[in-house]
């Protein structure tokens, strides 16, 4: 299952939480969310070669893979399903292998679901989770070769890209976001 | 219950609660610096927005609720929203095109001289990575050209590498005839066909 089918998954199951059913539909959206997010786990695991490098780093960033926290030095290589940080008063961006560049500001949390370049195959996608904070994007050769395969998803909307440059915010809710509650799970071993 | 077991019912359960907390988003278009025309949309269940002016901004107030209708937003506005991501932005990685002579790895005059230059930008860009892709024209078999374009890579590498860019940012590949510059039949001698592409990102 394909990374930007599970957030949608997760917008569906948000709807039928909140629109009420009995208590026996809630039940069962719940255990359906716990599997789903096992299964977010298990595949964040999954290796894969980098799909970009960290260029620019400013104050205390840091990037979280596969339930380790990394302070990434200029250079750094990125992987699918890495989730860069950035603490008050920081920022980081980065340049993937299609010339896409994304920038974010302080108290940033964005999550790299899908990354594929690879024009003479046609597997072009480029799709991340951005759940708070600013966010500045420049487009790169996949949005010029295929605009529908580039997403930038957040958690009230989805954003599509024409190019070339535009800029997202995400108030996030509180502290304890949606990154930090994902960590613990996977400690698990298998 | 362990603890371990309360996390793993805990996480996805604030994961659940947290995806449907309700977090304003805005987002606005940014001017294109080379002119190009430009537009993003934005969606969700209540609808869809379309920005194609630049500075314009759509705001968001929940996953149910469409997109507001752009509306212009102030440079300065802008700045102090987005001035730190803004900052944070790499320079735009930098392509350049060398040539190569007939059925060989040996650089063109003229694309010698563009190698010295790629090198001298290198020195300011600080690649974190540089990639670099062989090419040839349509004279001989696939394997063959695929093997030439692989040797015109590794030529440009040895170069970079010699003059103090480290072996281990470079990747090296081939399209071999795959992928011409100038469209032509095959077996067609082109040289603008025989080249390297080398981007430093």
């Amino acid at each position: 299952m394909k990374p930007d089918l599970i957030s949608l998954f997760f917008l569906s199951v948000c709807q039928k939480w909140l629109s009420g059913g009995g208590i026996v539909m809630k039940s069962a959206t719940l255990i359906l969310a716990i599997v789903f997010s096992l299964f977010i786990t298990a595949t964040a695991l999954a290796a894969d070669d980098s799909v970009g490098n960290v260029k620019t780093i400013s104050g205390k960033v840091s990037i979280l893979r596969s339930n380790m926290a990394i302070s990434p030095a200029i250079g750094e290589k990125i992987f699918i399903n890495d989730v860069l940080r950035t603490e008050p008063d920081s920022s980081i961006g980065v340049v993937f292998k299609d010339d896409t560049l994304i920038s974010l500001g302080p108290d940033s949390r964005l999550v790299i679901n899908s990354f594929l370049f690879s024009p003479s195959e046609n597997k072009l996608s480029i799709v991340v989770n951005m759940f708070k904070g600013t966010l500045v994007y420049l487009s790169g050769i996949i949005a010029k070769l295929a605009p529908d395969a580039v997403r930038i998803e957040t958690p009230v909307a989805s954003i599509g890209v024409r190019g070339t440059k535009f800029a997202v915010k995400v108030e996030g809710k509180d502290q304890n976001d949606i990154v930090e509650l994902k960590a613990p799970s996977s400690s698990v071993p298998k | 219950m362990t603890s371990l077991k309360r996390l793993l019912l805990i996480a996805p359960l604030a994961l659940l609660l947290v995806s449907c907390a309700n977090q304003k988003n805005i987002v606005v278009l940014l001017p294109d610096q080379d002119g190009r025309p430009s537009s993003v949309t934005v969606s969700n269940k209540g609808g869809a927005q379309v920005i194609n002016v630049p500075n314009q901004v759509s705001s968001i107030d929940s996953a149910e609720t469409r997109p507001t209708d752009p509306k212009p937003m102030e440079d300065k506005k802008i700045r102090e929203v987005f001035g730190r991501a803004l900052d944070a932005q790499p320079l735009k990685p930098v392509h350049f095109t060398l040539y190569f002579e007939f059925n060989s790895d040996n650089l063109t005059a003229e694309s010698k001289i563009m190698l010295k230059r790629f090198l001298e930008e290198s020195k300011t860009f600080k690649p974190s990575a540089v990639a670099i892709i062989g090419h040839t024209d349509l004279v001989g078999t696939s394997k063959v050209n695929y093997e030439l374009g692989l040797e015109r890579a590794v030529a440009v590498k040895k170069i970079l590498v010699d003059s103090g860019i480290k072996s281990s940012i470079v990747e090296v590949t081939s399209h071999g005839k795959d992928n011409p510059l100038i469209k032509t039949a095959d077996n067609v001698a082109e040289p603008r066909n025989r080249r390297v592409e080398a981007v430093m990102r």
